[in-house]
């Protein structure tokens, strides 16, 4: 049984996976926190998509690893503004320009992706994720992009609390709070990029949003749903990798359907799961 | 004579395209207890976020305690609308309440711990203290709205805005706000609050400012609020809430009609 646990441990990717699983895990619950109090999952995911195009940008005009993440940030960056500019100044209801921002940025990706044979290779890795792939090189990307991400929300928690909470109110009191919403949806941004490396764009997502509503079920704070966020997330980093590693499938939709089971179980301990139908007889018997 | 704690002249403002009120003047003091009436869509929301700086004035000015909002924003405290705020948010009370407390400043010195004795006495002021470390999704309407209220008082401000602070309230609840409202406004406070329920109006407020999206009438309640005025302001709502003379409004209101079909057909 020891042996069965640790073997995976003994190979070098093994360990980078599940280094950069805790990246993903840390910053996917601070920013997810926000996102699942603020109904951003949509705007997360658009973000993961369209980083794709900064990617391929970089990556036709030869750019390594670095630039392919660098060129990732900035168009997942240039989305998040360009959502927030455009829904402004255009009056778009905000999931209009998501959607029209998204389609544009992953539509011009694919166009890129479909002239360049060698990079369909590595479409797969991004649409799906690599993370027994992640270099060294990689991990400290990732980590740097993380500390900037918890860096920023600490520094900034205050505003980001107010302006998400009671946005009317901020603005009142001074809080500068468009710049607020542009930097949060940058936050989100960073963390698309960390988590697409694990993950993949397609299920970025679910690293975003479900450690954190997991952690919405248990805990009613902030801080302490960022921080049970990311103990979902590295869990379910671990029960995907072994999943990968002893049943051959691939790491990152292992890692997300752990987090999805995590979910429901947490449902259905929080008693939510059987308060509804509680509720309900409430309203009914008025 | 002291600066008044308002003084709002021609003021003009709205959403984006769309005007919400038009050419606004009064003014009003401190120690007074003023009510900013009108019915629904009157404008009455809109005055109280120009004073607190939320809408930029299209025309004319706002000058609270002599100076433009922005800089008076420590002296004032504004409650809004229950329904404008997310109550399923997980903070708990005094999170909401220490809110009320930010300042705006980039230094390190952001990262020290908030005050708690302003928070506490807020909250104690509103015989709600016991609540300071529940969520705030947890609590009834009235307890809500007695911390929408901490929060606006935790930094003892001079001008006190509210939006239909007793919507949603028992009599109870309704009767012990207006009480804590008086005495505020006893203590040298300015207190408005924006409410379309005209009843008990003559005891409730010192002075009033009524509108419909324009200026109908303001100074002190008896003045003010006159059967006239009243009509003017509210038309045919009115009539359900006082029992006004419904002949005479009826007629009037089948004149206007006819009016609008010849204008019609004119065009």
């Amino acid at each position: 049984m020891a042996e069965w646990l640790s073997d995976p441990w003994q190979y070098e990717f093994m360990q980078r996976a599940l280094w950069a699983g805790l990246l993903v895990s840390i910053a996917g619950a601070v920013v997810g926190a926000f996102v699942v109090v603020k109904g951003l999952a949509f705007m997360s995911d658009a973000v993961a998509h369209s980083s794709l195009a900064g990617a391929a940008v970089a990556f036709v005009t030869g750019g390594g690893s670095l630039a392919i993440n660098i060129g990732a940030v900035i168009a997942a960056v240039m989305t998040a503004v360009s959502v927030s500019t455009l829904s402004r100044t255009a009056r778009l209801r905000e999931d209009t320009a998501i959607g029209l921002l998204f389609a544009a940025f992953f539509g011009f990706a694919i166009l890129l992706i479909s002239r360049s044979r060698s990079f369909a290779l590595d479409l797969n890795s991004f649409i799906v994720g690599n993370i027994l792939g992640v270099t060294t090189e990689d991990l400290w990307l990732m980590g740097a992009l993380t500390v900037i991400v918890l860096a920023l929300t600490l520094f900034f928690y205050r505003e980001l609390l107010f302006t998400s909470y009671d946005p009317v109110m901020a603005a009142a009191s001074g809080v500068p709070v468009t710049l607020v919403h542009m930097g949060l949806l940058t936050l989100v941004a960073l963390a698309a990029v960390i988590a697409f490396r694990l993950v993949g764009v397609v299920l970025v997502m679910a690293m975003l949003v479900a450690p954190a509503a997991t952690a919405g079920l248990l805990v009613r704070r902030m801080p302490m749903i960022m921080l049970i966020g990311t103990g979902v997330g590295v869990l379910s980093t671990v029960v995907g990798l072994y999943s990968s590693f002893y049943f051959d499938v691939a790491a990152g939709p292992a890692i997300v359907m752990t987090a999805i089971v995590a979910f429901v179980l947490a449902y259905l301990l929080s008693g939510r799961g059987l308060a509804i139908p509680r509720r309900l007889a409430t309203a009914v018997s008025g | 004579m002291d600066t008044p704690a308002v003084e709002v002249t021609g003021l003009t403002t709205g959403y984006r395209n769309h005007l919400a009120i038009e050419d606004i003047t009064f003014t009003a003091a401190s120690g007074r207890l003023v009510g900013v009436l009108g019915p629904n869509g009157s404008g009455k929301s809109t005055i109280l976020k120009s004073l607190i700086g939320l809408l930029p004035p299209w025309y004319g000015t706002v000058r609270v305690f002599g100076q433009p909002p922005g800089r008076a924003r420590n002296r004032m405290g504004y409650v809004p609308q229950a329904e404008e705020v997310d109550w399923d948010f997980p903070v708990s009370v005094r999170d909401v309440v220490a809110m009320g407390l930010y300042e705006r400043k980039l230094g390190l010195d952001r990262f020290r711990r908030v005050k708690e004795a302003p928070i506490i006495h807020a909250l104690e002021r509103m015989g709600a203290a016991q609540l300071a470390n529940r969520q705030v999704g947890e609590l009834s309407g009235g307890q809500q709205r007695r911390v929408l209220l901490a929060r606006a008082l935790v930094r003892d401000p001079d001008l006190v805005l509210l939006d239909e602070p007793a919507a949603g309230l028992d009599a109870t609840a309704e009767a012990e706000l207006l009480r804590l409202l008086r005495t505020m406004a006893d203590e040298g406070k300015c207190v408005m609050v924006a409410t379309h329920d005209i009843q008990g109006v003559y005891d409730t407020f010192d002075d009033a400012v009524l509108v419909n999206r324009h200026l109908v009438s303001t100074g002190p309640v008896r003045a003010s609020l006159t059967d006239h005025s009243l009509h003017q302001a509210f038309g045919r709502q009115l009539i359900t809430l006082q029992g006004i003379d419904h002949h005479e409004h009826h007629v009037e209101q089948s004149h206007e009609v006819r009016g609008g079909q010849e204008h019609e057909r004119t065009r």
